[in-house]
């Protein structure tokens, strides 16, 4: 997908009142080669209805780890691979995830899930680094998965 | 004292599934361990059950942004038994390698709209209908991109797989070899390959050529060399359906030069409106001892049906089959198709009557259904029947073959 389809994406979600995020948050996701932590906690919570749209990266880092959901020793400007930001995926939506995900709730078995459900996609490993506009997309996908208009 | 060989097999387990969950949030690799059940039922003249269960341990190595490394190896516990007389044959534990490939790609090598690709080790590799060659190989594989054309080459050897897996059928060195019981690796046999193939040619159309070599290096008994020349030609016409077709001629040498031929082609129908709904159409053909020309002999034998035991030689295969999605995770088929064999030639199996002409041989139902429970729980099922052509061709009274399997694979 091309990164007009990408705007188009984020431009459905803003028109639909899914999130509004700022165009300079915008702007700078997209830009950006490898996001990080503070940016996709911002990103997921705001999507999920979990953090308001008028907050910011370091409210919704604080927030993520009050939920419990900041990987060990990880801090707001590292940045996120995508086994990381699939189990964010999965515990913001509450998605279910296989019978190995059900025991043991982790980035390892949320990565194979999203790749199962083809929220991920194409020829990817689970320590790649997630660029901004995989992240818009794969959130994207999620909505799909969900069934959200 | 009984409780003593727990501790080792405890610390196995302990150290495996440390290794499991924490090793990969640590390291850039992935791996795991798939396990599947395959329990299968063969009915004909007499009933036969085979289970196969295979523990699949698998890892993945990212070497750097272009290349990989895959390695996976398995334990394999296969048994059938048979009803009448009561037998049984068991092995119970089968180790091998199941891949073992490095892979990679690297842009601009011949220009900037120019891509190699390229493998090494044990991988999958098939010409382009699979009718030479398919399944795993031991080799090399390069593919050279340069904007619309594509060359390729490969060499590899085939000695090393297990003669289940090479199935190669080319002369009775390979049937001996076959029959022993303590033989576990297939015929020493190397293969070269090249290929070139120009995309778009026309408007959504692609041809292409390839020609293959299989060298026999066995010490003993007959040598016998082959090569293949395959020319194909596949495309789409609109959306919705796409076509290929494709000739080869094998041309071989083993006590005395020899040719044979085959040929096939597809054409299938795709509606993703209606349930990801799929019609496809397909013959092929591989010549048996005919017209100066010999039984087709690729470098690896496949089966043509699913239910028969026919196989890619002396044959003629027409078939019609239909596949669809019926629920998220849920997709099934169904199809059914009509042999003939290619030569007045017995086909084999089941002896045809004597001074039998018929060529019709048969025809073949199946049918079967998969299912995706999670993303790490999967199961099938499939049945196949061949119905014999008894006015004319087999004896009356010939039974039917009727097989039916139902498989599951779990991902640690």
């Amino acid at each position: 997908m091309n990164r007009m389809a990408v705007l188009f994406i984020v431009g459905l979600f803003a028109a639909t009142g899914l999130f509004a995020q700022s165009n300079e948050f915008v702007d700078n996701l997209l830009s950006n080669p490898a996001v990080s932590l503070g940016q996709v906690s911002y990103l997921v919570l705001v999507a999920s209805d979990n953090l308001g749209e008028d907050a910011d990266e370091v409210r919704a880092f604080e927030l993520l780890g009050n939920l419990g959901w900041v990987p060990s020793g990880m801090e707001l400007s590292d940045t996120v691979d995508l086994r990381t930001y699939a189990f964010m995926l999965m515990r913001a939506f509450g998605l279910k995830g296989g019978i190995m995900y059900r025991f043991f709730p982790g980035p390892r078995y949320a990565y194979r899930e999203l790749a199962s459900l083809q929220v991920i996609q194409g020829k990817s490993d689970p320590s790649d680094p997630v660029d901004g506009a995989t992240a818009v997309r794969m959130l994207g996908r999620v909505f799909d998965v969900l069934g959200v208009k | 004292m009984k409780r003593q060989p727990l501790v080792p097999l405890a610390l196995f387990a302990a150290l495996f599934f440390a290794t499991l969950f924490v090793a990969p949030q640590l390291l850039a690799f992935d791996f795991g361990l798939d396990i599947s059940d395959d329990s299968a039922l063969t009915m004909e003249s007499d009933t036969s059950v085979s289970q196969v269960n295979r523990a699949r341990a698998w890892i993945n190595i990212p070497m750097g942004k272009d290349a990989n490394l895959q390695f996976s190896g398995f334990y394999e516990f296969k048994g059938i038994f048979e009803f009448s007389p009561i037998s049984a044959d068991i092995t119970p534990a089968r180790l091998d390698i199941d891949r073992a490939e490095y892979s990679g790609s690297m842009q601009g090598v011949y220009g900037p709209s120019s891509i190699l690709r390229y493998s090494v080790g044990r991988f999958s590799l098939s010409d382009f209908s699979s009718r030479v060659l398919s399944g795993l190989s031991d080799g090399a594989r390069a593919d050279l991109v340069l904007g619309n054309l594509t060359w390729y080459a490969t060499a590899g050897y085939r000695g090393l797989l297990y003669k289940g897996d090479a199935r190669s059928s080319i002369d009775v060195d390979d049937a001996a070899i076959d029959n022993d019981d303590k033989a576990y690796f297939g015929p020493s046999r190397a293969f070269l390959g090249a290929g070139v193939r120009l995309t778009e040619l026309l408007p959504g159309q692609d041809v292409g050529a390839e020609f293959w070599a299989q060298l026999d290096l066995a010490g003993s008994g007959t040598a016998t060399h082959t090569a293949y020349f395959e020319p194909f030609i596949e495309g789409r016409v609109g959306r919705s359906i796409r076509w290929r077709a494709y000739g080869i001629g094998e041309l071989g040498m083993g006590d005395s030069v020899f040719a044979a031929m085959a040929a096939g082609g597809m054409l299938r129908l795709s509606i993703p409106e209606v349930r990801n709904l799929r019609l496809t159409q397909s013959v092929a053909w591989a010549s048996g001892k005919t017209g100066g020309l010999v039984a087709f002999t690729p470098i690896r034998q496949l089966p043509v049906g699913s239910a028969s035991t026919f196989t890619f030689t002396d044959i003629v295969y027409a078939s019609l089959d239909a596949s669809l999605s019926i629920m998220p995770g849920v997709s099934g088929s169904a199809g059914g198709g009509a042999l003939f064999r290619a030569s007045d030639n017995q086909p084999s199996g089941t002896a045809l009557r004597e001074g039998s002409d018929a060529d019709y041989l048969g025809a073949e139902l199946n049918a079967r259904a998969s299912v995706r429970l999670s993303s790490d729980l999967s199961a099938g099922a499939s049945a196949g029947l061949f119905i014999p052509e008894t006015g004319s061709a087999y004896p009356e009274g010939t039974p039917l073959r009727f097989t039916a399997s139902i498989t599951a694979t779990f991902t640690l």
